[in-house]
């Protein structure tokens, strides 16, 4: 990616911390600002809450925006027993924050957590945006061999061989060419410095064993986007058309030239992608179909 | 060109790139660049400046103990420059 593309990466933890504890011990980090419809930002695994700070300065104007990171995930604490404590500890925080309705943004592993969040509490989602999303109407056996291939990297050559893995694979053939060797360096500082192999360990065993119990998406009435760059491993515009038959109320829009990470890699177009469907929910407009 | 010659341009770089003087004891060991709080892009503008000053480019294989300190990106480059 050019250096103009990441010019706004930063992702330290300030000095006001917030932390939400949900019972058990666990304490959740999150950050909450702006006035407008609610977006809530569910991080994925390797993307910690702070990120997405440099990801919604197009949405923060018109949009309150609530980023956490998962438990036992950057200024979190806690760990989690199970897939289902996610959707739990998201229910916990909108309580304590008395947000009743929100725009639930998940991207890649955390669209499951979207996903179960809007079939347990459907009156509270006004929307789902799913990010390259892994679910497939066929399925999680493919995703799960990833996952696992990855868990496996950790366990054999820690967070170096994990990143080594996935930078090619979750990066487009276009940023990883305009980077070079020092995006591939700087990224890499930056992504051993955030998370460590404990951590990373868990949240993979958690993707492993998530299930994607794809019937659930026939269970949602509210509206989703699906949103994939056109280079995403995990998906393809087929797979995502025949995800939103199953989901009845869903729109399809690819961003061309970007892998699984259309938030980093074509933040612009990410974030007026998503600005245009709450606009659209909200004013009720939108429709089921799909957009490129 | 010494290892001091190299450190001395490369504090030089990172004070351009982190727009302000650096603290006076400055963090080391493995890691230690991590104490300087960079920023994504203030790291990747730091490794820029040092390919445009060293007149060099970097390499995918450079061991992460290179890149996470000063002391290991001066004895890098120190050795690069000889070559």
């Amino acid at each position: 990616m050019k250096a103009e593309t990441i010019e706004s990466w930063t992702i330290e933890y300030d000095g006001t911390r917030a932390l939400h504890p949900v019972g058990d011990g666990c304490e959740l980090y999150y950050e909450l600002r702006g006035k407008g419809p609610t977006l809530t930002f569910v991080s994925t695994i390797y993307v910690v809450s702070t990120a997405w700070r440099n990801y919604t300065s197009r949405l923060a104007p018109d949009h309150r925006i609530l980023t956490y990171d998962l438990r036992n995930q950057g200024a979190s604490s806690g760990t989690a027993e199970n897939f289902q404590q996610h959707c739990d500890d998201l229910a916990s925080l909108l309580d304590a924050l008395n947000i009743e309705q929100t725009y639930l943004v998940g991207t890649s592993i955390s669209t499951l957590i979207c996903r179960d969040f809007a079939v347990a509490h459907p009156d509270r989602v006004a929307g789902l945006i799913l990010v390259g999303p892994p679910f497939s109407p066929w399925g999680s056996s493919r995703r799960r061999r990833i996952a696992q291939s990855w868990l496996s990297a950790v366990e054999e050559g820690g967070a170096r061989r994990l990143f080594d893995l996935i930078y090619p694979i979750v990066f487009g053939d276009r940023a990883i060419a305009e980077g070079g060797s020092a995006a591939y360096l700087a990224l890499r500082e930056r992504f051993l410095a955030m998370n460590s192999k404990a951590q990373l360990r868990a949240n993979l065993q958690e993707a492993v064993n998530a299930g994607d119990e794809v019937e659930k998406l026939s269970a949602i009435n509210a509206p989703t986007l699906l949103l994939a760059g056109d280079d995403d491993f995990s998906t393809t515009e087929s797979t995502l058309h025949a995800a939103s038959t199953l989901l009845g109320n869903a729109m399809v829009e690819i961003i061309p030239e970007c892998g699984h990470l259309p938030y980093a890699e074509k933040t612009k177009e990410f974030e007026n992608s998503i600005g245009r469907f709450v606009a659209a929910v909200e004013d009720g407009t939108f429709t089921p179909g799909s957009r490129q | 060109m010494t290892e001091a010659d190299v450190k001395a341009r490369l504090l030089s770089l990172l004070a351009e790139v982190l727009q302000e003087p650096l603290p006076a004891e400055l963090p080391s060991g493995p890691g230690s660049l991590r104490a300087l709080g960079l920023t994504s892009v203030q790291l990747l503008r730091f490794f820029v400046a040092i390919e445009d000053e060293f007149q060099l480019a970097w390499d995918d294989d450079v061991d992460e103990a290179v890149t996470s300190s000063i002391e290991g990106i001066t004895a890098h480059l120190t050795s690069a420059v000889r070559r």
